[in-house]
């Protein structure tokens, strides 16, 4: 009896809609992650206490500070560079559009992947910060992977190592496209990306950057991925390969930031619009009075 | 009682499964604290309260991946069944049993994971890394099972479960 019972139950829920699967496993995620967070905290505090033990005294606690102040301020020079870039190719073509403003949400890690089957790790942010499903997430370092599952405190990010993971890219200097697709980690715990569908008759080298193309939807433009490390013709011979190695090891990050918000370009460009518009009457008014005004009488 | 202390094995080592890294050169097996601490209650416990305790661990394991919600619930209460069934033909707090019946296990739970997951389109594997993982699953499961059988049976003792007791 209790065996049918429990397969009723078992069939009901391995066939729940996903919104609702979904639901029952954040409102889990939710009871549990404050604890994974706490012990990975700890872990950390330990490690801290352990290097103050063996003498360094408050080292460790000035070295973590100005490693929060440091991923701060290169993920600003990141994104002022970017909009550099972009301000020259805009002047050079005599055309304005708004820039869309991104909203970077910091995150520290949690936890990994409880199964191994994925290359996932657990964000501390969730829906009340602003995170949402497929969004990227980024380091100083570049791109590590975008939120696939989002509850309200919590927000899990497939790296870019797995090979579900896909990323429309080029390479920055050639600006030759491809998309770049997760292969794992290697025994030695490199990660190794492999981009495919690059033309044959553009310039690779070894060495070049290959950066977020913004074609997908999912990253921003001109976010770092990583290096070519090696460059092979595909099995089928239609096109270019390379295998693409990023700055750091993405599973090991204690910090990121997730792109919570993009600004529609077009919405902005409007709203800057209407601002323009109500301005112009304000100074319309401002002249009308100053007709109504006595007229200054000049002596002779 | 004995629920609290369920539920808090079940947290813990739901914690302790996520939070530990795994290591690449093993193709990213965990270490399975959850399927261990779901064993001890096959062996040690009477159907109704193995099955509760299988169908929790595996929403909990499900819950904190990405494997479909009532995957790993099925597997674990299929598992559990079996060992449940022939546990009196076997020595049930020998550490043998316990690295035996953790490495065989294991890789049933996982070869069983994969099969669900791979016909539903979920993973994106080589049967290279599948040797592996299979091989190294084995392992782990009869590490783990003796360390987290003895833990929680200590964790029961200490907290004054008759039914520790009576082991």
């Amino acid at each position: 009896m209790v065996w049918l019972v429990l397969g009723a139950v078992l069939v009901v829920i391995l066939n729940l809609p996903n919104s609702v699967s979904r639901r029952v496993k954040a409102s889990i995620r939710e009871v549990i992650s404050p604890l994974q967070e706490g012990i990975t905290d700890t872990g950390r505090t330990l490690k801290e206490a352990w290097m103050i033990a063996r003498g360094l005294g408050g080292l460790a606690i000035k070295n973590r500070e100005m490693e929060e102040e440091l991923i701060q301020l290169r993920n600003e020079a990141l994104y002022l560079r970017a909009l550099e870039r972009e301000n020259v190719a805009l002047r050079e073509q005599l055309r304005f559009m708004q820039k869309s403003s991104q909203t970077l949400v910091p995150c520290e890690f949690v936890a990994r992947d409880i199964s191994g089957w994925w290359q996932t790790v657990r964000l501390s942010r969730g829906s009340a910060d602003g995170v949402a499903v497929n969004r990227a997430v980024v380091t100083p370092e570049g791109v590590i992977g975008k939120t696939i599952d989002v509850s309200r405190n919590t927000c899990d990010v497939l790296l870019v190592s797995d090979p579900g993971c896909k990323i429309s890219a080029k390479i920055s200097r050639s600006e030759t496209f491809g998309v770049v697709s997760g292969q794992g980690v290697t025994v030695n715990e490199q990660v190794v990306m492999k981009m495919d569908f690059i033309n044959k008759k553009s310039s690779v080298n070894l060495g070049d950057e290959v950066v977020t193309s913004g074609l997908g939807g999912v990253f921003p433009k001109g976010l770092f991925i990583g290096y070519v490390d090696k460059i092979y013709t595909s099995k089928n011979g239609l096109y270019l390969s390379a295998d693409i190695v990023p700055r750091e090891d993405v599973g090991t990050v204690n910090y990121a930031f997730v792109v919570a918000e993009d600004d529609d370009p077009i919405e902005e460009l409007l709203r800057r619009k209407e601002r323009e518009a109500e301005q112009l009457k304000v100074e319309e008014v401002e002249v009308e009075v100053d007709v109504d005004e006595e007229p200054v009488e000049v002596e002779e | 009682m004995s629920h609290l202390i369920m539920l808090f094995s079940l947290t813990l080592a739901a914690v302790a499964q996520a939070v530990i890294p795994s290591l690449p050169w093993m193709a990213m097996t965990k270490f399975p604290f959850i399927l261990g601490v779901v064993m001890y209650y096959a062996l040690t416990r009477d159907r109704h309260t193995m099955l509760r305790v299988a169908f929790i661990g595996g929403l909990f394991q499900d819950a904190l991946g990405h494997t479909p919600l009532g995957a790993s619930s099925l597997c674990f209460c299929v598992l559990t069944g079996v060992v449940n069934h022939y546990r009196d033909l076997i020595y049930v707090r020998h550490v043998i049993t316990h690295i035996l019946y953790g490495g065989l296990v294991n890789l049933t739970s996982t070869l069983f994971l994969y099969l669900i997951l791979e016909t539903d389109g979920y993973l994106l594997t080589g049967y290279r890394w599948l040797m592996l993982r299979l091989g190294c699953s084995t392992l782990l499961g009869a590490l783990t099972l003796p360390v987290v059988f003895h833990l929680t049976e200590s964790l029961e003792r200490r907290l004054g479960s008759t039914q520790a007791r009576s082991l």
